[in-house]
């Protein structure tokens, strides 16, 4: 297997909680990969550890072979590991399309190195509007974010996202407060996406979509990896059953 | 209707400087009382601090509470270099100040930019506080709790800076570079960078922004601009002591920028201004003054964010909008003349 | 040794002290997320009322001492019902400047009232009861008096905190205020509550310092300052870091005036503040990890 990203040992502890153990895991070039958890699993934190707004304890993190884990968060979001955020967030007194303007001057020039999803062709103007076309947000080019609808925030999110041209993009809790038709109207751009070569590793608790959508999966409980494999094989394991029955509880 | 009455916007920024220019010379040239020519200097000097300052504290969001500090160190590097333990020329001096300010401030930012919010505030004040008392008790460099005393008025070749109106004029143009560089980051780049800083630091370094370096050059850039200050002020005042950079300096920075209006420019000056006014219009009152700037800062922060400067900006648009709505009734319609 | 140990004594009365202001101020802070600046003008007012009650009418030191924490409760009820209500949901800048804004008028108020910076004395009671240990070690009555207060007001808080359910609400609240709210806290009630005993602390730490060194009008400003390096080194809103934190300074700062000189005393509270932003700049009890 060809792993863009190769996390090996990844800690975290906070106080006395232990946040994050010891997890490892490959995520397969231009794959689409998930990791699911009930809430209160680690995963935003896992998140956070990847993209270096907290530091690991111990872990590493490679991408493409090149370590982040001793890189800024900056750095490791111009070496092409971009991520979204659970709870929404945008430069609140700037437009849609500067917001995407924003990312790309401070990402640097689009790297292709095989990437050929909207929005990385040609100078910034041509970009910002390649990607508000791609994920029709046009009209709202000159909007306010608090202008916006839930998802058109959340796709302004993810444009600005793919404006700093990464390779790999992390999207924590996507579909959160979307109905299932928004959850996929969303899933369609991103797999328009990963036809143009970006990786993707979505993280939710959403059991449902993320089995219809993901091509391997990955289980965290308690800061731990408790299961992997394809969906048909977590769906079939006995100790996520548990964890998502006693959840559910 | 209101675009098309105003200029475009470089040629409305080069009206603003000419006639900030304006008001400086114009100043210079009618006010010969040298009363109101010492407070045109203090108020000069301290706008030198307080613009800069305002990047810092309006734009990025990160109210520093020690600002004194800076204006204290460039005040004594110039009276320990030209009086206190050499005698050098000022304008020999003025550079080491700056350098000293810098490596500073520079060296701090490391250990305070690891704080926000509540815990860079209460860092910077301590930091204020602390300078203050090396001021106080440095006395092989500072003079101790008396000061320093018999510091020269700069000079070039021979036209020496000695009366009021003289020294106006260089304050007035170090005021100039200092207003007129705090504009030239505020609308490139960098005022981009902070405003994001403002707004959402950890989403400006996901997106790629170096942001601890904006912030540290940010830093070092108002605290050099308040040690030019303090240098004006030690050359005005001959004699400086460690009363003129307690905390209380500190604060009044803070509150010219909040009175005058955050996250502008023209806001702190406009502060400064008021609060210059302020102090001798109320001078009678006596210690009730404090009680009235207290209260203007408490009913500010609560109800007009904006300060004075958004006050004046909202009356213009309403103003524009008059105009403009009167015009527009004048003219006619297209399509109505059939 | 004897000198040793007798700086020892005398730093741990004036770090508790310290203490007992940054408790009011963590508390506040802990529970209500607010700076409250105005703090040290509580602590100011609270040694005034002491002076009032005790020395100009003649009662006891107590009298005074329990009026101050009423009136210095009472005040902090008022400043968050009036100001500190508004400010709750305003970034950091906001809070800090308007409690400034307030520490200036009652600074004013103090000054108009009580004319000039004129030291006035609050006599502690406890003359006679100075300890002698060994040959050497003499301590004050009035340190003795204030170790015993302080000591008795940290085990009320103690009390109030962690074994009544007005403090599980308020632990409640501080934990978020979601959570509080569907457990049916009533917000304003325990706001009330926070800022009332957060403003008695406050007072009944100025009436201790004002039987130790005297009232001033400026008093304020010395444990405001203190109080605020206090709440950093033992981390936000941490009660017990905050009263450990202030014995550590009290007795550095003593064993510091003592065997260096009173100058670098006054600089070991930012030195400690140093080391712990480059150590530890979540404080002794803070979380490490983010930081709003």
């Amino acid at each position: 297997m060809d792993a863009i990203l190769q996390i090996e040992n990844l800690s975290k502890r906070f106080g006395g909680v232990e946040a994050v153990k010891a997890v490892s895991f490959d995520v397969p070039r231009g794959g689409l990969v998930g990791l699911i958890g009930p809430n209160g699993a680690g995963k935003t934190t896992f998140v956070n550890l990847v993209t270096k707004h907290d530091s690991p304890d111990t872990g590493t993190v490679m991408l493409d072979a090149k370590p982040m884990h001793n890189l800024p968060s900056f750095k490791v979001a111009r070496a092409g590991l971009a991520r979204t955020y659970q709870k929404n967030r945008l430069f609140f007194e700037e437009s849609v399309a500067e917001n995407l303007r924003t990312a790309m001057i401070w990402g640097g020039a689009a790297k292709h190195e095989g990437l050929r999803y909207p929005g990385l062709q040609g100078r910034e103007e041509e970009r910002t509007k390649e990607l508000l076309d791609f994920f029709a947000l046009t009209p709202q080019r000159d909007s306010l974010p608090s202008g916006l609808s839930h998802l058109h925030r959340r796709r302004a999110e993810v444009a600005q996202a793919l404006a700093l041209a990464p390779k790999l993009l992390m999207l924590d809790e996507p579909f959160a407060g979307f109905s299932r038709d928004e959850a996929f109207d969303l899933i369609e751009h991103l797999r328009a996406c990963q036809k143009g070569g970006l990786t993707m590793l979505l993280i939710d608790h959403n059991m449902e979509v993320m089995m219809e959508v993901c091509e391997y999966l990955y289980v965290m409980h308690h800061g731990a990896l408790l299961a992997a494999g394809t969906p048909n094989e977590v769906r079939a394991n006995q100790d996520v059953i548990n964890v998502y029955l006693g959840a559910e509880t | 209707m209101i675009e098309r009455l105003l200029p475009s916007s470089t040629a409305r920024a080069i009206i603003g400087w000419l006639i900030v220019a304006a008001i400086l010379v114009l100043l210079w040239a009618l006010v010969g009382n040298n009363y109101h020519l010492r407070l045109l200097i203090s108020a000069g000097t301290a706008m030198i601090a307080v613009i800069p300052f305002g990047l810092l504290m309006g734009h990025m969001g990160y109210m520093a509470m020690g600002q004194g500090g800076f204006v204290g160190v460039g005040a004594y590097v110039i009276g320990c270099f030209t009086v206190q333990r050499f005698e050098l020329d000022f304008w020999a001096v003025l550079p080491v100040s700056i350098i000293i300010t810098a490596v500073l401030a520079y060296g701090f930012s490391f250990l305070l930019f690891r704080l926000r919010g509540y815990h860079f505030s209460i860092g910077t004040l301590a930091l204020g506080q602390l300078l203050y008392l090396a001021f106080d008790s440095w006395e092989w460099v500072t003079g101790g709790p008396h000061g320093t005393s018999g510091i020269p008025r700069p000079a070039i070749g021979e036209y020496v800076f000695g009366t009021n109106s003289r020294f106006f004029i260089l304050v007035a143009v170090i005021l100039f570079i200092s207003a007129f560089s705090s504009w030239w980051l505020a609308r490139g780049q960098v005022g981009r960078a902070l405003s994001a800083i403002r707004q959402d630091e950890d989403l400006a370094a996901a997106r790629g922004l170096n942001v601890l370096r904006y912030k540290q050059f940010i830093f070092v850039f108002a605290a050099v601009w308040a040690g030019v200050s303090g240098a004006l002020y030690a050359a005005m005042q001959i004699s400086i002591d460690p009363s003129s950079f307690t905390i209380w300096s500190s604060f009044q920075q803070v509150i010219y920028v909040i009175i005058g209006g955050t996250g502008t420019l023209l806001g702190p000056a406009i502060g400064v201004i008021f609060i210059t006014f302020l102090d001798q219009l109320i001078a009678d009152f006596g210690v009730w003054n404090q009680l009235i700037l207290g209260s203007l800062i408490v009913i500010t922060v609560l109800f007009f964010r904006g300060g004075l400067w958004g006050g004046i900006r909202m009356l213009a648009r309403l103003a524009l909008n008059a105009v403009g709505l009167a015009r527009a009734a004048k003219a006619p319609r297209p399509g109505a003349a059939e | 040794m004897t000198a040793f140990v007798q700086q020892l004594i005398y730093g741990t009365s004036y770090g508790m002290n310290l203490a007992v202001a940054a408790a009011g101020l963590a508390l506040i802070f802990g529970v209500y997320r607010v700076i409250n600046l105005a703090h040290g003008q509580l602590i100011m007012l609270g040694g005034f009322a002491t002076y009032v009650v005790t020395t100009q009418i003649g009662t006891h030191f107590f009298v005074g001492f329990f009026a101050a924490m009423a009136v210095m409760g009472l005040l902090g009820i008022a400043l968050e019902s009036t100001i500190f209500r508004i400010l709750q949901a305003r970034p950091a800048t906001d809070q800090l400047l308007a409690s400034l804004g307030v520490y200036m008028i009652l600074g004013t108020v103090a000054l108009r009232i009580w004319g000039d910076f004129e030291a006035r004395p609050v006599n502690m009671p406890g003359e006679a009861w100075a300890l002698h240990l060994g040959e050497d070690i003499r301590i004050d009555g009035a340190r003795i008096v204030t170790i015993a207060i302080t000591l008795a007001l940290f085990i009320g808080l103690y009390f109030v905190v962690y074994r009544t359910h007005l403090g599980r609400t308020m632990r409640a609240t501080a934990q978020g205020g979601e959570t509080a709210e569907l457990m049916g806290i009533r917000k304003r009630r325990v706001a009330a509550l926070v800022f009332f005993i957060g403003g008695a602390l406050g007072g009944s730490a100025g009436a201790m310092l004002g039987g130790l060194f005297n009232v001033r009008p400026d008093m304020g400003f010395q444990p405001l300052l203190m109080a605020l390096i206090i709440i950093i080194f033992g981390g936000m809103g941490s009660l017990g870091g905050a009263i450990i934190a202030g014995l550590i300074l009290g007795i550095l700062y003593n064993l510091t005036v003592y065997y260096v000189g009173s100058k670098l005393g006054d600089l070991v509270p930012f030195g400690v503040l140093l080391i712990v932003l480059m150590v530890r700049p979540q404080g002794l009890f803070g979380l490490p990890g983010r930081r709003a």
